[in-house]
């Protein structure tokens, strides 16, 4: 782990000032460096993955000119589109102007439906977001409480049940489950919608009725690993000398589990939470397929058949910012739940 | 363990209390009253299977843009589904008054969605800014437009081309209204047809309602809402679970579920898309028409349909399905299965040491299924089948511009009009012929099938350019993809499209259900 | 501040595995006087830790069976009801382990880890807490306590970690103490402060410790008692200076005659020879028979805890034999 402080936030609440009058005076101007470090590393690593991917597109041959001049092509044709997109010019002059576009907040357009990129993601980020905001939580939720039951009714039923869920779990693909639960909940039993999405403004039962499958398809696996990871971290920390030492001072029940075996075994999950959000905001493009749902993986999905560049970019980008942001997120809770990892 | 179970107890019974929560939580949010999608007795609810490119129908390049169009515009000319014969639409009637100028006559009293007038006038404006659009190929043979009075509107052609008539029951006949200048044209549509947009979120559906000033006999639903589902599972689950009414382009291999549920109507009809093997005339060994015919001759067309799409299909011998106009029995009888004479006509080609075909195809598990079939196929008589799969954008440029590979196994998607089949497919300098090699008299064939409105007389030139094309086997013609459609046993009024883009506004859905 | 005895009678302890039963102690017996520091030696394996567990009822039920009784006054400290042992542990009876590092939680301030004990048993609000918190860190002589109420442990040196651990024992002022090898991990001199610090807790509150060790010079500079442990037994009883003056059992004179010398900086330990056996296996008779020198015949018959004066027991053959009761090889070393 590294002892820098993540860019996304302030050294300030990373570190409450234990005695503010021992502190070198060097140390904030320090701070202030791998501070900015730390913002550089970040935009280096977004403009490394915008670039890799707009490569990547590029290295196959065929392009969007194809696509737009549908069936009606000529070579003319083709060549008056490519030129109109700037797709004759040098891969670097090409990614230089998209990247000059997007520091100006210009997205530029679909080159398959000629709609504004920002628009485009303004409508399907934040279905993504809920999807992940939710999968996240139920991970975490019942992750949790499962990974608790686990610990502590190791070996006894309770606690096979849920060793033996989560094993299945972390094994069940996202799309499978998926369909399962569509087939199950809403075909058999019609007490789900099958697909579609409704947005959490337009009220929370509608919402939470189309989320609640496409969130289990896309979370389980999140629950299984959050209870196994958890599980395992509790079943050591209950073996650790300062458990015994609180115990010994007539700690017991809530205030040991959560104050002393819970922070404890938290360290490592949130680790895992950090991998966690990256593996949920990459599920979304399959789940969200499989459930119909307007977000930002179907746009993909379908930018790359289209080979929508600018959309493809704008998603790639953003994707890579939420993933900054919330591994970002999660260092820092990680620093706020260990005092041993510290900004120096 | 140093914990005793009773010290955790506590928070176990919670944690346990919490998990049942969790559950509880999901039961209730299913208790919720459902909404929406197919429970509204005046809403019919379909899926639509691509994203609209644009809903300005001049502007989007995709071919699957129709379904989502036709309710909203009304187009110039109409067809029967069935046969593709062009029938009255916004013009009650129409003439050539020479080779080179069709003269229409508009419906009188005609009106967009809002209200504004849709006459003669409007009529030229929406043709003249089409000539300027993404699609202005569909009208690059069309001279001048002009309105000699509201009703009547004279369109001037450069050559003789009837095949004008079915290109205006198309994206070109589909009037804009007199907003289309409007940059937000695409998000807030005007047309003329049976509904008008009431909201769009792309990617997600469109919510229509009847358009009051429709000319024709209004849409029995009064709300049409079409949800935007690319995934054909997904498509199936949501018609399974009633979600939706209505769903076309689903995948073969759903068939049985779809139909055992027992609540849905199930077909697969036949349209003008159709699979082929494009050849390139101009490279080895495909500039021998003995090799072409042998490849024709040894494709066992049934059992093809039978390995990739589930029997969903009819074979292809010629560019039309048997149930086209302009069909002509006598293609019944060309290329039948005969590994016999193939092997025979390869051996005179002097390949009967075998030879090597180079293609492209998509990489799907449907065509990697095909691919399969026709490699054992082509086996037998000497060919060996290479086949690259790869995606359908870099495998067009790399057979059609860069003529990389001898041939490419692509669908074609039809044409209302056969005349533009016919060109695009055959013409010499067609972007389609990459060898850019005349088939000896077809293109005299074509052009005197495009010079005459009479469909008896469109159809004899048509049969004699399909034997022109039979004797020099051009391409192999696989077989006419079925549509798998599936829509609610509710719903009445269904009537597949030959062009394979359904209509889907006149569709009525008793409210028993 | 007149308190009570603890006395352990007859306690036992048994593990149970998928692989048998094992006794870690046996048929224990012994006293800790009111205010008195009493050592409780042996070897690695003697069973001193599984008796101090025991005594606090931290072993886990389900693979340990506690067998005998173990009273602190009036209260049966081995038949609890969990929440009236939870309400013990801490107010009556504290431990303190060997490595502060570990069993001080790493993630809690130290000032936490003192507070919730007095708040877990007084409920006081946060800031009396506090306030009581930072005089039992100045009792213990932890330097600055306010400034170290606020510190973790792993920002403060070993010996200030066992300060720590030590005033989140008592800061509800047990009147019992087991103190588990608390200076093992520590330096000679830090050692010596906290032996000291045990001893005054004793002296001025009228606290009782038991001071489980390996260090018969721990045991002779500060404890009144000495217990000595072989193999699950308690096999030597009395007053530490006449004890190790004089003792009784081969064990412990081998004991004192391993123990590093204070002045013998380098020189070689006088290792025991001969391994302690395993309890699951122990064999009839004296344990400690194998490797004793003095070992004869009535070694291998069944052996009892024999009283040898008021205040000394002693578990051997020859303790009952007045020829052999007054000299024992290798004592005196003291
Ligand atoms: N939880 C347990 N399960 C099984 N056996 C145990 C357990 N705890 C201790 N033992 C065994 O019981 C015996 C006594 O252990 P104990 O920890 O009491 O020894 P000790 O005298 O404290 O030794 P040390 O000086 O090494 O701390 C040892 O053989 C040990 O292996
Ligand atoms: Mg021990």
């Amino acid at each position: 782990m590294s002892t820098a402080p993540p860019v996304t936030a302030a050294p300030v609440p990373l570190q409450p000032q234990r005695d503010g009058a021992a502190r070198p005076p060097g140390r904030r101007a320090a701070a202030a460096r791998t501070l900015a470090l730390r913002a550089g590393a970040f935009l280096a690593t977004l403009v490394l993955a915008t670039f890799v991917a707009f490569w990547l597109i590029k290295l196959v041959p065929g392009d969007p000119a194809t696509a737009i001049a549908g069936e009606n092509a000529t070579p003319e044709r083709l060549a008056e589109i490519r030129a109109q997109l700037g797709l004759d010019k040098p891969l670097l002059a090409q990614y230089g102007s998209w990247a000059a576009g997007v520091v100006h907040g210009d997205f530029g357009t679909s080159l398959y439906s000629g709609q504004s990129v920002a628009g485009l993601l303004a409508q399907r980020l934040p279905v993504t977001l809920s999807l992940v905001f939710c999968s996240l939580l139920l991970a975490v939720v019942v992750g949790v409480a499962a990974g608790i039951v686990g610990a502590v009714r190791n070996k006894r039923p309770e606690g096979r049940v849920v060793t033996g869920a989560a094993t299945l779990g972390i094994a069940v693909p996202n799309f499978w489950l998926g369909l399962v639960l569509v087939t199950v909940f809403a075909i058999w039993n019609p007490w789900f919608p099958a697909t579609g999405f409704s947005r959490a403004g337009d009220g929370a039962g509608e919402f939470l009725r189309f989320a609640v499958l496409p969130t289990l398809a896309l979370g389980a696996a999140g629950v299984a690993e959050v209870a196994r990871q958890l599980r395992g971290a509790l079943l050591e920390v209950f073996t650790a000398d300062y458990i015994r030492m609180a115990r010994a001072k007539g700690i017991s029940g809530t205030a040991l589990l959560v104050r002393h075996a819970l922070r404890n075994a938290g360290v490592p999950v949130v680790t895992v939470l950090g991998l966690l959000i990256n593996r949920l905001v990459g599920g979304t493009v399959v789940v969200e397929v499989v459930f119909a749902i307007p977000g930002m993986g179907t746009l993909v999905v379908d930018a790359v058949k289209q080979r929508d560049y600018p959309v493809i970019q704008a998603v790639v980008l953003v994707m890579a910012v939420i993933v900054l942001v919330a591994n970002a997120i999660v260092e820092i809770l990680y620093r706020r739940i260990d005092p041993r990892i510290r900004l120096s | 363990m140093t914990l005793y179970r009773t010290t955790a107890s506590a928070v176990v019974r919670r944690a346990l209390l919490g998990l049942l929560g969790v559950a509880l939580l999901v039961t209730a949010a299913c208790g919720a009253p459902a909404q929406g999608g197919g429970t509204t007795a005046t809403t019919l609810t379909v899926a639509v299977s691509n994203n609209p490119s644009s809903l300005d129908p001049q502007a989007g390049p995709s071919g699957t843009d129709h379904v989502s169009l036709y309710p909203i515009y009304a187009t110039l000319v109409e067809f029967d589904p069935k046969t593709l014969v062009a029938t009255p639409g916004l013009a009650e009637s129409w003439s050539f008054t020479d080779p080179t100028t069709l003269r229409l006559k508009l419906r009188p009293g005609l009106k967009f969605s809002d209200g504004s007038p849709l006459d003669a006038n409007a009529v030229k404006a929406s043709l003249e800014r089409y000539q300027t659009q993404t699609n202005k190929a569909d009208l690059s043979n069309v001279a001048g437009v002009e309105a000699p009075d509201p009703t009547t509107v004279v369109i001037k052609e450069k050559t003789p081309d009837t095949s004008l008539v079915l290109v205006l029951a198309d994206r070109a006949g589909m009037i804009v209204g007199p907003t289309a200048a409007n940059a937000d044209f695409a998000q807030k549509p005007v047309g003329a047809g049976p509904y008008t947009l009431v909201s769009y979120s792309p990617g997600d559906r469109l919510v229509l309602k009847r358009n009051p000033n429709y000319y024709g006999t209004p849409p029995p639903m009064e709300n049409l809402e079409m949800r935007i589902i690319t995934d054909p599972k997904a498509a199936a689950n949501a018609l399974l679970s009633g979600q939706i009414d209505f769903a076309d382009a689903l995948d073969a291999n759903d068939i049985p579920q779809l139909r055992n549920s027992g609540k849905l109507t199930v077909e697969s009809p036949v349209g003008l898309y159709f699979d082929m093997i494009y050849f390139n005339l101009a490279q080895k060994p495909l500039d021998d028409v003995r090799v072409r015919q042998a490849i024709n001759l040894a494709l066992d067309r049934d059992d093809i349909i039978q390995g990739t799409v589930n029997g969903q299909g009819e074979p292809a011998r010629q560019p039309l399905p048997t149930s086209h106009w302009a069909y002509d029995k006598a293609n019944d009888s060309v290329w039948p299965h005969d590994v016999a004479k193939a092997k025979q006509l390869m051996a005179e080609a002097g390949y009967a040491g075998g030879v090597t075909l180079t293609t492209v195809a998509t990489a799907s598990p449907l065509e990697i299924r095909r691919n399969e079939i026709i490699r054992s196929q082509l086996a037998e008589i000497g060919i060996d089948y290479k086949v690259q799969s790869m995606d359908t954008n870099q495998g067009v440029s790399l057979y059609f511009e860069k003529q990389g590979t001898n041939a490419a196994q692509y669908g074609w998607s039809g044409r209302p009009d056969p005349g533009q089949t016919y060109n695009r497919l055959f013409a010499q300098n067609s972007y389609q012929n990459p060898g850019k090699v005349a088939i000896p008299g077809l293109d005299q064939v074509l052009a005197q099938a495009v010079a005459t409105e009479d469909t008896a007389q469109r159809a004899a030139a048509y049969a004699q350019a399909d034997k022109l094309i039979a004797d020099f086997a051009p391409y192999a013609p696989l077989y006419f993809r079925g549509d798998v459609t599936a829509y609610s046993t509710a719903v009445t009024g269904y009537t597949a499209s030959l062009l394979g883009k359904p209509k889907v506004a006149f569709l009525n859905k008793s409210s028993g259900a | 501040m007149a308190g009570d005895d603890l006395v352990v009678d007859h306690l036992s302890v048994v593990f149970r595995s998928r692989t048998g039963t094992h006794a870690a102690v046996r048929d224990a017996s012994f006293r800790v006087g009111a205010g008195r520091m009493v050592g409780l030696v042996g070897e690695s394996g003697s069973g001193k830790t599984a008796t101090g567990l025991a005594l606090l009822g931290l072993h886990d039920p389900a693979t340990t069976t506690i067998g005998g009784g173990a009273r602190f006054g009036d209260t049966d400290l081995l038949h609890l009801s969990p929440a009236a042992a939870d309400r013990l542990r801490g107010s009556l009876v504290g431990m303190i382990f060997q490595d502060p590092m570990t069993a001080l939680n790493p993630l809690l301030t130290i000032g936490t880890q003192v507070t919730e004990t007095i708040r877990v048993h007084e409920g006081l609000d946060r800031r009396s807490a506090r306030d009581k918190a930072i005089d039992v860190l100045a009792r213990v002589g932890m330097p600055d306590p306010a400034g170290r109420y606020r510190r973790y442990p792993h920002e403060l040196s070993g010996g200030l970690r066992q300060r720590a651990m030590i005033a989140a024992a008592i800061a509800c002022r047990p009147r019992l103490l087991v103190a588990d090898e608390p200076t093992t991990a520590l330096d000679l001199t830090i050692q010596a402060q906290i032996l000291r610090l045990l001893r005054t807790l004793c002296d001025d509150e009228g606290m009782s410790v038991l001071l489980i060790t390996h260090d018969l010079g721990a045991v002779g500079a500060v404890c009144d008692d000495v217990v000595t442990m072989y193999a699950g037994e308690v096999v030597e009883i009395g007053p530490t200076a006449r004890v190790l003056d004089r003792p009784s059992h081969p064990y412990t004179s081998r004991l004192m005659a391993a123990r590093p010398r204070v002045d013998g900086w380098g020189e070689q330990l006088d290792v025991i020879p001969g391994r302690v056996p395993s309890p699951s296996a122990s064999p009839e008779g004296c344990l400690f028979r194998p490797r004793c020198r003095e070992a004869r015949e009535e070694c291998a018959g069944p052996q009892e805890l024999v009283a040898l004066g008021p205040d000394r027991s002693v578990r051997c053959v020859r303790a009952s034999d007045p020829r052999d009761s007054v000299v024992v090889a290798g004592a005196g070393v003291r």
